[in-house]
């Protein structure tokens, strides 16, 4: 900071040097004395960059008065900013070689002036919605700095306009471009900065800010695409590519085709919402914590008649299974269209018949999937079951069986058992990758044989031969006892291994 | 929210003041990493419609990590666009220890340390346990 100082007290004390030298050579003639100024390019430097120290000066005061201490991040932008600014200025330089003299400087030096104070008043009007106590002070400063550097942009703008309009295109045409997208981001702002305002005075929490926000957003993006489109075209037709916006007008393209594509999403999702996503049921109430995982508040299920629950409170269920507050919904859908727990998409409407699987979310502990899989999968119902591989031969495939393996296993063994059976059936990919969850195309390590004895429901048919065989302590016996521990030593190895396979296919919501 | 709840071990968060929307947070260095003994300091700002925004973190104590500035900006899909309304502050914080065990070299915020980090794992290593004792303890 120093060393900026030091160099405008130099560059201020050669300007005076050199200006009262040609005011004596000239007699005192002051216009005369510019003339002589401007003809020697050591003086013009030296009045370069004394003005160069002065408008740095005069940024720190609006700064100082408007704005106070710059934020870091705010400070962050700006050198990013002014940073990919100069570079494009200088790209532009490519077209306009003829332009370059100080005339373009000094206008180079204003929009850049220009444009710094438009990304703080941008950071600011974000920032407000982290800030609730909002003083008058603030009000004031934000009211009046917007309509200064508005002003400033509209007159350098019909400036740029009317010198086109007299004299035909030249390097004007840049800055009155640019000025004219600073306009349109300073009435964004402004408006922003309006919405945040009513939001911080009203009690209770603006639900369809954020909607506005994004009419806003959208209506500046197509603004800009507008404005570097008829650019583009004026400077082709005139100079030839301009490559210093090339990057520019990819990036809005690109935002302004997300925006709209968001913006069909958003209402395909939030589309009659009533009826689109069902209300959630008692019992499917019941099997989670009955929390919304958004607001943190219970659900409750609207009962007839008394006591109506409004229709913001009304629990609703994704196709995913999971149940939100239809208020927390729709403000979710408003600017992503993917379940908040496990994050698959409301708009993939693949009926979930086939799916008991609940992947646990970022926040689950164990919520209980929804319990389908008593009633047969329809895939099961007419399809007789190929025998499995490896599991079925082995273990009985009675009914109870697998349910005292869901229960203890909750989700991961019922799917184990399923996948390979599904995969037997030879389906098409396609049609095995929709009625299969997405996240397990993998196939998982099956489980060795069980030895035949171990056939659970067999024990009666055992003979008192076989049974005192087991109590024996004969060396045939007590060697027979060590192979099925170590039988079952190495099954619990295979299931412990397919566990680990399955946390590694699990989503981990701690992992970046 | 369930901070209160279900604290996790080597993280802590509360308001600053009586300002509900400011937030400062610890976290412990995690043992198996060269940030271990440290402990280092957040802010953590809310906007106002939380949960549907991000809150924005940012480290106040200084740390070398590749996906951490030296204005303490956190390099985080989960603070970005994969923010989602489940998550809470004590999930962001316990992401944020295993970001501080497990770096992501390959989406950096300070290319040259991420470049370090796959280079010269020791010297990475060396400087970021430097850091810590200077800045974090």
């Amino acid at each position: 900071m120093n060393r900026i100082h030091v160099f405008g007290a130099t560059s201020t004390i050669l300007s005076l040097m050199i200006f009262s030298k040609a005011f004596l050579e000239r007699q005192g003639i002051f216009f005369a004395t510019l003339i002589q100024l401007t003809q020697s390019n050591i003086n013009l430097m030296i009045l370069l960059g004394m003005t160069f120290y002065y408008v740095i000066l005069t940024g720190k005061l609006i700064q100082r008065l408007w704005f106070g201490k710059l934020r870091a991040l705010e400070v962050e932008h700006l050198y990013e900013r002014s940073w990919f600014s100069v570079m494009d200025t200088c790209l532009a330089l490519t077209i306009f070689r003829d332009g370059f003299d100080l005339l373009f400087i000094l206008r180079f030096g204003t929009l850049l002036f220009c444009k710094t104070f438009h990304w703080i008043i941008g950071d600011r009007v974000d920032f407000m919605e982290q800030s609730p106590d909002i003083s008058t002070w603030f009000h004031l400063r934000m009211g009046s700095i917007m309509f200064i550097f508005f002003a400033l942009d509209v007159t350098f703008l019909t400036s740029a306009i009317n010198s086109t309009i007299s004299a035909g295109p030249s390097m004007l045409i840049v800055f009155g471009f640019e000025y004219a997208l600073l306009a349109s981001i300073m009435l964004g702002n402004a408006a922003k900065y309006v919405l945040h305002t009513i939001d911080l005075n009203s009690e209770a929490p603006w639900e369809e800010k954020s909607i506005y926000f994004f009419y806003i957003d959208l209506l500046l993006d197509f603004f800009k695409l507008a404005a570097y489109i008829v650019f583009f075209a004026v400077v082709v037709s005139h100079y030839g590519i301009p490559l210093h916006i090339v990057r520019d007008v990819y990036i809005t393209l690109r935002s302004f085709l997300q925006r709209v594509r968001d913006l069909i999403r958003y209402k395909q999702a939030t589309r009659n919402m009533n009826e689109r996503y069902p209300t959630a049921t008692a019992e499917e109430l019941g099997q989670t914590d009955g929390v919304c995982i958004v607001c943190r508040e219970e659900m409750r299920i609207p009962v007839e008649g008394l006591n109506p629950t409004p229709l913001q409170e009304t629990p609703k269920k994704l196709p995913c299974g999971h149940l939100f507050h239809f208020r927390c919904l729709r403000s979710w859908l408003e600017r992503q269209q993917s379940c908040p727990t496990c994050r698959q998409s409301v708009l993939d409407n693949t009926p979930n018949t086939n799916q008991p699987l609940n992947v646990n979310g970022p926040n689950q502990g164990v919520q209980p999937a929804p319990r389908q899989r008593n009633e047969p999968a329809p895939a099961q119902a007419n399809v007789q079951p190929p025998r499995l591989p490896i599991v079925d031969e082995q273990i009985p495939r009675e009914e109870p069986r697998r349910l005292l393996f869901t229960n203890l296993f909750r989700h991961e063994i019922p799917f184990e058992l399923r996948f390979p059976r599904q995969a037997a059936v030879q389906q098409p990919e396609s049609s095995r990758a929709a009625t299969l969850p997405k996240v397990y195309p993998v196939h998982l390590t099956p489980l060795g044989p069980v030895p035949p004895s171990f056939n659970g429901e067999d024990f009666e048919l055992l003979s008192d031969e076989q049974l005192r065989q087991f109590e024996g302590t004969s060396r045939q016996a007590i060697i027979k006892r060590l192979e099925y521990l170590r039988n079952i030593q190495n099954q619990l190895a295979k299931v412990s291994g397919q566990l680990a396979q399955l946390a590694e296919l699990m989503p981990d919501d701690n992992k970046v | 929210m369930d901070l209160g709840r279900d604290p996790p071990s080597s993280c802590s968060a509360g308001p600053v003041g009586d300002d509900l929307f400011h937030w400062q947070a610890t976290i412990m260095g995690p043992s198996d990493s060269p940030y271990a003994g440290g402990v280092f300091f957040l802010s953590i700002h809310f906007p106002t419609d939380y949960p549907f925004k991000p809150p924005k973190l940012q480290f106040t104590t200084r740390i070398y990590h590749p996906n951490i500035n030296s204005n303490g900006a956190i390099c985080l899909d989960i603070l970005k666009d994969q923010w989602s309304p489940a998550l809470t502050i004590s999930k962001v914080l316990l992401s944020l220890c295993s970001l501080l065990c497990d770096p992501n070299p390959d989406d950096p915020l300070v290319p040259e340390i991420a470049h370090l980090f796959k280079t010269d794992r020791a010297k990475y290593d060396n400087t970021a346990r430097e850091w810590t004792r200077k800045y974090g303890m």
